[in-house]
């Protein structure tokens, strides 16, 4: 790249007016206001309360109520959005937020520096008494302390270089809530008529669990510079509708009563798409799907068996059995839109005769049944399900039929959440963890390798693996992003290398079927939904 | 049944004295009883393994029912899950009819305060919905087959207690039980003689309608999204996962019209039996 | 009966539909108790979020929800006994008001499966005395047990692709208007009909077998006159019994119907309380649903001697006989 990016940034940002995009982009002669839109969601079970209350279907809801700090794009970049620059120092412990003037939610109290230091002070460390945890994404490990300098200056500081701060302030759990839906009582919390936002729609009527119609606020003109579009919404109303069932939601769409919705099981596409109908699928920054390999179950502190089930899985009939062209090939195991994603293709080719040959020298011989065994010991394990995503059951069939070609027995289990924490996350003796994570820096990287400072020790290797100590560490005390990239690619290669990490396919969590008069909407880094800009063609 | 029974000279000539609906049923039910006995003689293709290349195939000549979204061929798979449908429908029955017709039999026979306490005890089961109850039930000893035929069976305790209750309530009012107490017979002698002789129609009836309930509800929980272990091949468990594929509606149709056409040619008999008797 | 006896038969009573409730409750919470984790750890250990169990244990702290099993059933109960229904884990709201606004749309969900059913229910059990006998009886009689072997979201599925998406009758996003609730009403309906019907056809072939029905129609009486006074009249008893009986399965069957005709009610409420073991909502729903049933059943019981005067001395006795016709 000849351009620091970070350069770029904070040149783009220093000088970011109101109106810096072009306002001629993207059909703007065609452009036309009003209209209504109606967006088919899965659920809207987990309520309006705050921080981790915002989930994957509240979040899009959330991203037209709320406004955020900065405005993160699909390679993790940050634009201004509320704050409309930020100053950072050198070693990455201190940030500056200038806030964009005038700026008022929508019961008319200024969203000001103060309003600014509260949310932040609540998304980083809770509040107990009111039994509202922490947001588990913000780097509350770092975290000092907020002040407000004056009314539009916010000044955040950290104990450690903290490069992923500014880039958290994307996330679709950071959205700036007025102060007095903050300090809401506890029972309260959940009221969506008093939580309020800045953003360009306001709630019209909800019903829990149900429904959420919006309408469109008059006096809104601070929209992400990032989005080539001023002053209000174009569309007058959004109306959010719960429809569980995939299959009605994809009907419902298709006989136009609806112009968008969520998440359609993949083998269902093909029919909409020869109807006209448009399939996004928004990258998004995060892990690939796939599985975190624990090297304290049985069989697989072996790094021979570990790289069998590496050559074992076709990724290639994964992507044709299970999904459409609308998933990319994986190539690590980090999305492939991530910047710092590496093209590890070769160490993820199928090859079941090198899983054999790695099997075969590990000791494992095929019994009469097929499996492997060693001695009384046979080569099985029970495979669970995600159960956060959709597409993880259909997936794992395919994966249990293949293993079984190379003499590996995986049961396939499918539990809900409740059960999946309680029979698979502290068991040692489940050697798959299925991971679905998305983050908007990658030095959550860092965090997943060991247990030092708190990690999430994935591989179960402690801090007895000094290659992965030693990017762990390199990665959270990096301050620049570049040289970090170098550190995070050796990591990716390691980690493949060692069968540490399965990838198996693209992470959509996200998938926006939807009508082709649908125009002008754009979407953050992690495949959330932004219709500020959008409008209704016809 | 004891009419049949005692027919035996012209089994040939019985046979034609029946209608053909309920020779129909026969053959159907001999039909599943055989596959859940050899699935492996009805159908040549793996029900567990299939070529991927094949998946989501409309039904034909080599795959009769089609084929799943792993190309795997309906017609085995639904064979395969006779057994387990079919036995995980029988368990169901038999804790309603044991739980069920054992507090029935002891409230109505005891009466008293065990009648009370027996009689609050069902009116409160009676007062959870069946199916909500099934759904809590399986949400917390986790979904298996198992699981569901037990929560079935639990809830239909209550009904089946009720009925028993009735029945023996009658009975032993009746005019000849009465008799029998009067002249001086045991009470577990008038229960054996006359009362459960008379209360087991019924309550055998019942007991026949609980087999298609038992794998509707497995179909509805399933709907609901209670998981399921695959590779199950359970009839109910079919129908729910292939209504997730609209556009291979067969997934949905073919193991639909084995569970209706079952489960009918299972009430036809049913209602034999209770004209026969 | 003196006004005494009466009043302290109607104490009894009530003493009992309150012990029927608090014994729902608490079985509900047993359990709920048996399953594994709570509703906020599911919450916040996503492992999108990284939090670890010692983290997010003051939060658990906070709802209680670390106490022994005992502690959390006393406390809950006694909240109950006196009308605070708690808190939602999942939503932070109310459960009473959250209650309060799925109620309307469920009763009148419920309401009109029943209206459906019945009408149904007769419109089969008509069929099965009148329509000749060889075939036309014959449908009418396998139908119950047809609508009873079909996977009840399969017939919602069906009449929903049919009636919404092909001829567009109703739109999906709006599931109160006219059209909506009547195609719903019919999904639910159609399985208690069949059971209504199962128990009419059987006490209308009952009495068509009396001596008396056989003398009024010797007398030449017209088709419609002797169904509806020698076939249904001694026949209502039974179907207000199976009506009172098959509330329950009303509110069971709403979790079905409402989650695919995307109505909001209770059945959609427990449907989401149970996948985030919202303890406090599905407990008070399966009260609410106890509540119900107790008081349809007072219902019932005050009917009875109205519509038999024969029963006018008895008392539940002649409920649980119609439970036999139902096999």
């Amino acid at each position: 790249m000849p351009i620091d990016r970070r350069a770029l940034l904070q040149l783009l940002s220093g000088s970011a007016g109101m109106l810096a995009a072009p306002a001629f982009a993207q059909g703007a002669a065609q452009r036309r206001a009003g209209g209504e839109l109606t967006f088919l969601i899965s659920s809207l079970d987990s309520g309006w309360g705050l921080n981790e209350k915002v989930d994957t279907y509240t979040g899009i809801v959330w991203g037209q109520i709320a406004d955020k700090l900065v405005h993160v794009d699909e390679k993790g970049d940050a634009t201004p959005w509320i704050a409309e620059r930020w100053e950072e120092n050198a070693s990455q412990t201190e940030f500056i937020l200038h806030l964009r003037d005038g700026v008022t939610f929508s019961d008319g109290s200024p969203l000001n520096a103060q309003a600014v230091a509260a949310n932040i002070e609540l998304w980083a460390r809770g509040d107990t008494s009111r039994g509202v945890g922490r947001l588990g994404l913000f780097p509350s490990t770092t975290y000092k302390g907020v002040e407000a300098l004056d009314d539009r200056r916010v000044k955040v500081s950290f104990t450690g270089p903290t490069l992923s701060f500014i880039p958290t302030l994307g996330y679709h759990k950071t959205l700036l809530r007025s102060v007095a839906s903050l300090n809401l009582k506890a029972e309260e919390l959940g009221n969506l008529d008093k939580q309020l936002g800045s953003g360009p729609f306001v709630v019209e009527s909800w019903l829990e669990g149900d429904n959420v119609v919006l309408r469109r606020r008059q006096d809104y003109r601070w929209g992400p510079q990032a989005i080539a579009h001023s002053g209000p919404a174009s569309l007058e109303r959004i109306t959010f509708k719960v429809v569980k069932d995939a299959a009605i939601r994809a009907a419902a769409l298709q006989s136009g009563q609806a112009e968008i919705a969520l998440n359609i099981a993949p083998h269902e596409l093909r029919p909409l798409k020869a109807r006209g109908i448009r399939v996004v699928a928004p990258d998004s920054l995060g892990f690939v799907s796939g599985f975190s390999v624990n090297t304290c179950a049985p069989h697989f502190d072996d790094v021979r068996v570990r790289q069998a089930l590496q050559h074992a899985i076709d990724r290639q009939e994964i992507l044709d059995t299970v999904f459409t062209e609308d998933w990319k090939p994986v190539t690590t195991l980090l999305q492939p839109n991530v910047p710092e994603a590496a093209d590890l293709s070769a160490l993820l080719a199928y090859d079941p005769a090198k899983s054999n040959r790695l099997l075969d020298e590990a000791g494992w011989q095929r019994g009469a049944d097929g499996i492997r065994a060693k001695g009384a010991d046979k080569l099985r394990f029970n495979l669970f399900a995600s159960p956060w995503v959709n597409t993880s059951k259909q997936v794992d069939e395919v994966i249990v039929q293949q293993l079984q070609k190379v003499g590996i027995a995986a049961r396939l289990q499918v539990v809900d959440i409740a059960t999946f924490n309680a029979r698979v996350r502290n068991n040692d003796s489940v050697p798959l963890r299925e991971v679905s994570r998305s983050f908007l820096d990658a030095g959550v990287v860092g965090n997943v390798l060991t247990d030092a400072d708190k990690g999430d020790n994935w591989f179960k290797l402690g801090q007895s693996n000094e290659t992965l100590n030693r990017l762990a560490r390199d990665i959270a005390h990096a301050v620049d992003r570049r040289a970090r990239a170098e550190t995070l690619k050796e990591a990716q290669r390691y980690v493949l290398e060692q069968g540490l990490f399965i990838p198996t396919a693209q992470l959509n969590q996200r998938l926006y079927v939807q009508a082709a008069k649908v125009k002008g909407e754009a979407y953050s880094g992690a495949g959330y939904a932004l219709y500020y800009g959008a409008w209704l063609e016809g | 049944m004891s009419a049949t029974t005692l027919s035996p000279p012209r089994p040939l000539a019985w046979i034609g004295a029946q209608p053909l609906a309920v020779l129909l049923a026969f053959a159907v039910l001999a039909l599943v009883v055989s596959w859940s006995a050899a699935p492996s003689l009805f159908s040549s293709h793996d029900p567990f393994l299939g070529l991927t290349a094949q998946k989501l195939l409309p039904p034909s000549a080599t795959n009769w029912f089609g084929t799943d979204h792993l190309g795997r061929d309906l017609y085995a798979r639904v064979v395969q899950g006779t057994w387990s449908s079919v036995t995980s429908a029988l368990i169901a029955t038999l804790i309603g009819l044991a739980i069920g017709g054992l507090l029935g039999l002891a409230s109505g026979f005891l009466g008293g305060w065990v009648d009370t306490v027996i009689g609050r005890l069902i009116d409160m089961l009676l007062a959870i919905p069946n199916f909500l109850l099934a759904v809590v039930i399986v949400s917390a000893f986790g979904f298996q087959t198992i699981n569901v035929a037990v929560a079935t069976g639990v809830a239909s305790v209550a009904v089946f207690a009720r009925l028993m209750r009735s029945e023996v309530m009658k009975t032993s009012t009746a005019v000849f039980v009465e008799a029998s107490v009067l002249v001086g017979g045991r009470a577990a002698h008038v229960l054996l003689r006359h009362v459960l002789p008379n209360a087991y129609r019924s309550v055998v009836a019942l007991a026949v309608l609980q087999f298609g309930t038992s794998i509707l509800t497995i179909a509805g929980l399933a709907f609901l999204g209670y998981g399921d272990p695959p590779p199950a091949a359970d009839w109910g468990l079919l129908v729910a996962n292939g209504k997730d594929y609209p556009s291979s509606p067969w997934l949905v149709f073919a193991p639909a019209t084995v569970i209706v056409v079952t489960v009918l040619a299972i009430n036809r008999i049913s209602r034999w039996i209770r004209h026969a008797a | 009966m003196t006004r005494n006896t009466s009043l302290s038969q109607a104490a009894r009573r009530i003493g009992q539909a309150l012990v029927v409730i608090l014994l729902a409750y608490s079985f509900t919470f047993l359990i709920i108790s048996v399953l594994p984790g709570d509703p906020i750890s599911n919450m916040l250990l996503d492992p999108e979020n990284g939090f670890t169990e010692e983290e997010i244990a003051p939060i658990i702290a906070h709802y209680g929800l670390d106490r022994p099993v005992l502690e959390q059933w006393w406390m809950a109960i006694s909240r109950f006994a006196l009308g605070d229904l708690g808190i939602s884990l999942r939503s932070n709201r109310p459960v009473s008001s959250m209650l309060l606004e799925a109620l309307p749309s469920t009763l009148l969900l419920a309401g009109s499966a029943m209206l459906v059913a019945l009408l149904l229910a007769l419109l089969i059990a008509y069929a099965s005395q009148n329509l000749p006998r060889r075939w036309g009886q014959g449908v009418a009689r396998v139908l119950p047990a047809l609508s009873l072997s079909v996977p009840s979201f399969v017939i919602g599925l069906v009449l929903i692709q049919v009636f919404a998406f092909q001829l567009g009758l109703f739109r999906i996003t709006q599931p109160n208007s006219l059209a909506a609730t009547f195609f719903a009403a019919l999904a639910l309906g159609i399985p208690v009909s069949a059971q209504i019907a199962e128990v009419l056809i059987a006490n209308l072939d009952h009495e068509a077998g009396q001596e008396y029905f056989a003398v009024a129609q010797a007398r030449g009486l017209r088709r419609s006159q002797l169904f509806l006074r020698h076939q249904l009249r001694p026949s209502a008893l039974p179907v207000v019994t199976m009506i009172a009986l098959s509330i329950g399965e009303l509110l069971g069957g709403s979790l079905i119907t409402e989650t695919i005709f995307g109505r909001k009610g209770v059945g959609s409420l427990v449907q989401s309380a149970v996948v985030t073991q919202d303890f406090p909502v599905l407990q008070s729903v399966v009260s609410l649903a106890a509540v119900v049933f107790v008081l349809v059943n007072l219902l019932a019981d005050l009917l009875y001697p109205l519509l038999d005067p024969r029963l006018r001395r008895r008392d539940t006795a002649a409920r649980d006989d119609t439970a036999e016709r139902l096999a």
